[in-house]
């Protein structure tokens, strides 16, 4: 059974109402081609376009446009020659598009509220990043225990949604089982990557933030979660690592179709990552 | 009606005498050229414009299509004279001739298009880019051959002569894409420094638009004569520099009070010292006292009772 995408049908007669990233997200028909939108408490309704036969809003999970820069809780110390695999849990973005199964146009692009941004390289040529301080875990069920006290982004259904329209995922017998479902289904909006850190150097080095370009990542889904590629850092000098993309670490993970057949096409071209541009007075950005 | 016939007639004949419709024939071909040659170098110049948008920059393409203008135009008005049978090495001479008289008139002319090229090699600035030239504060709208204009924010047009920005001091705001947000604050002397830093810094690690790297950073900057003085050092993005200045100062400013530490008031604390109890006596002239008689009640026989009064008073706040 997979999740991903969720197809929640637009009724003519009534809205959709959904907790998203813990806020309200409400959409319903006030005209045949235009739909009223708002997301979050106190927000202002938005009215969107939408084509005449447009009878779905579809969710998506992205990754997001930025690249990302993850600093792990625990530091991790690599001593010479040898290897690191930990796995992280990234925040996931949310497309929400509007219209037919065959024809689905992006309506929004659903950031995580309490995302923060970083900035990778020096003030004067650096790159803007999604930043993630994530906790560093041996196993994704490791990780979900130490994380458990900490409340993961969801999507959440609202009662008044009747969960035997929603079709999720690819698995008929989700949307058809779905009177025997618990009221409120959620589903989980955090992605989890595999790094593993070979360092080749003859001197242990300690990786204390890894920049993943986005393009070197397509999400993936599995029966449980959401899945991103295993990312490869080697760790070429105390100043140079090269970061390149593996395959899906779960042999049955699935690539999540971004809508009119397009998926997210990895780029395996490994990335050379030069940290050189700590200034001579060991300021990195200076005062 | 006769009359204006026998004046055309007398018209036509005088340009036979000077040689006929086609003496002007060379005019009139140098000026279709000219016409020709200005349509052609318009078209040329927005083509290599467009051309280098795709690729390059709003400044080079508008550079490059002045550039592109101005020479092909030169080259057809060149055309255009010799069409008239003008020997453009006899004007060149003649020009040799008054190129000191011209170089007197043209001077500041020919310095600003020279100013202009410096500019355009340097590049301190671009189009659309938010700049402040010595005291004028605003967006570039245009860079021309003799001048750049600017837009400032309460809408002005400030026209600086390229010359003068050869000169000036310039300061570019857009050119990165991060900013740091400095503020000032100050705390009252005898706040608690170490959960003064810790609110602060949870004000911005908290805050959407300040980065998590680089680092924000507290300073304790001066024990000035009010309180300690701090400085708040966080970066944002060029373009979120001013919401995020002005949410973190809002944000700090509340995170100071739900946590009662308190931002001082200018105040000069002075003391007093005085060994015995203070004398307060109130000196009247005679002759003043003689006329305010007349207008107001009497001085209070209590007076001296009063004096007494604020001695104790006095006697015990130095206590």
């Amino acid at each position: 059974m997979h999740r991903w995408p969720v197809n929640i049908p637009i009724k003519e007669d009534g809205g959709i109402a959904l907790e998203v990233f813990g806020q309200e997200l409400s959409l319903s028909r006030v005209h045949p081609t235009t739909l009223s939108y708002s997301l979050g408490e106190g927000a202002a309704t938005r009215l969107v376009a939408v084509s005449e036969n447009a009878n779905i809003v579809r969710f998506v999970p992205t990754l997001g446009e930025r690249a990302l820069l993850i600093f792990p809780r625990s530091k991790l110390l690599c001593p010479a020659g040898l290897s690191i695999r930990v796995v992280f849990a990234l925040p996931v973005h949310l497309h929400l598009g509007v219209g037919t199964e065959a024809d689905m146009r992006l309506v929004d692009d659903i950031a995580p509220p309490t995302i923060t941004r970083s900035l990778y390289g020096p003030v004067d040529a650096g790159l803007i990043c999604t930043s993630v301080r994530a906790i560093a875990a041996m196993s994704i069920n490791q990780l979900r225990d130490e994380a458990s006290d900490e409340c993961a982004p969801e999507l959440r259904f609202g009662e008044d949604i009747e969960l035997a329209d929603i079709e999720i995922g690819d698995d008929p017998q989700m949307s058809d089982a779905g009177d025997e479902l618990p009221q409120s289904i959620r589903n989980e909006l955090v992605a989890y990557m595999f790094l593993r850190v070979h360092n080749t150097t003859e001197l242990p080095l300690e990786v204390s933030k890894v920049m993943v370009p986005i393009n070197t990542l397509s999400l993936y889904q599995t029966r449980d979660y959401l899945l991103s590629n295993e990312i490869h850092l080697r760790l070429l000098s105390r100043q140079e690592a090269e970061i390149s993309s593996g395959t899906c670490p779960d042999v049955d993970g699935v690539p999540i179709d971004l809508g009119q057949g397009r998926f997210a096409v990895p780029d395996r071209r490994p990335h050379l990552f030069a940290y050189a541009y700590r200034s001579k007075t060991g300021l990195d950005y200076g005062f | 009606m006769d009359f204006i016939n026998e004046q055309m007639r007398a018209l036509v004949r005088g340009f036979g005498r000077v040689g006929g419709w086609e003496a002007l024939a060379p005019y009139g071909i140098a000026l279709l050229t000219m016409i020709a040659g200005y349509v052609a170098a318009r078209s040329l110049a927005r083509a290599m414009e467009t051309l280098i948008r795709q690729t390059g920059s709003v400044h080079s393409a508008l550079i490059a299509r002045k550039l592109v203008f101005y020479v092909v135009f030169l080259v057809v008005f060149v055309v255009a004279l010799a069409n008239m049978g003008i020997k453009v090495s006899g004007l060149l001479a003649a020009a040799g001739i008054f190129t000191v008289a011209i170089g007197f008139a043209a001077q500041t002319s020919v310095s600003n298009v020279i100013s202009g090229f410096f500019l355009f090699f340097d590049r301190p600035f671009s189009i659309n880019d938010t700049v402040k030239i010595d005291t004028v504060l605003g967006t570039v709208i245009s860079i021309d051959l003799l001048s750049t204009r600017i837009r400032t924010f309460d809408n002005l047009m400030v026209r600086i002569p390229n010359e003068g920005l050869l000169k000036a001091t310039i300061t570019n705001y857009t050119l990165y894409s991060v900013r740091r947000v400095e503020i000032q604050v100050s705390v009252a002397y005898g706040s608690d420094l170490k959960k003064t830093r810790e609110t602060i810094l949870g004000v911005m690690d908290r805050h959407r638009l300040i980065l998590d790297e680089p680092a924000p950073a507290v300073i304790f900057d001066i024990l000035a004569d009010s309180g300690v003085n701090l400085l708040v050092r966080g970066w944002a993005e060029r373009v979120d520099y001013i919401t995020a200045r002005s949410e973190l100062t809002m944000g700090i400013h509340d995170a100071l009070n739900a946590a009662e530490i308190n931002i001082p008031f200018p105040q000069r604390v002075v003391h007093l010292e005085q060994v015995g109890p203070w004398r307060v006596e109130s000196y009247v002239a005679k002759e003043e006292l003689e006329l305010e008689e007349e207008i107001v009640e009497p001085v209070s026989d209590d007076a001296d009772e009063e004096i007494e009064e604020i001695d104790i008073q006095t006697d015990e706040t130095m206590v």
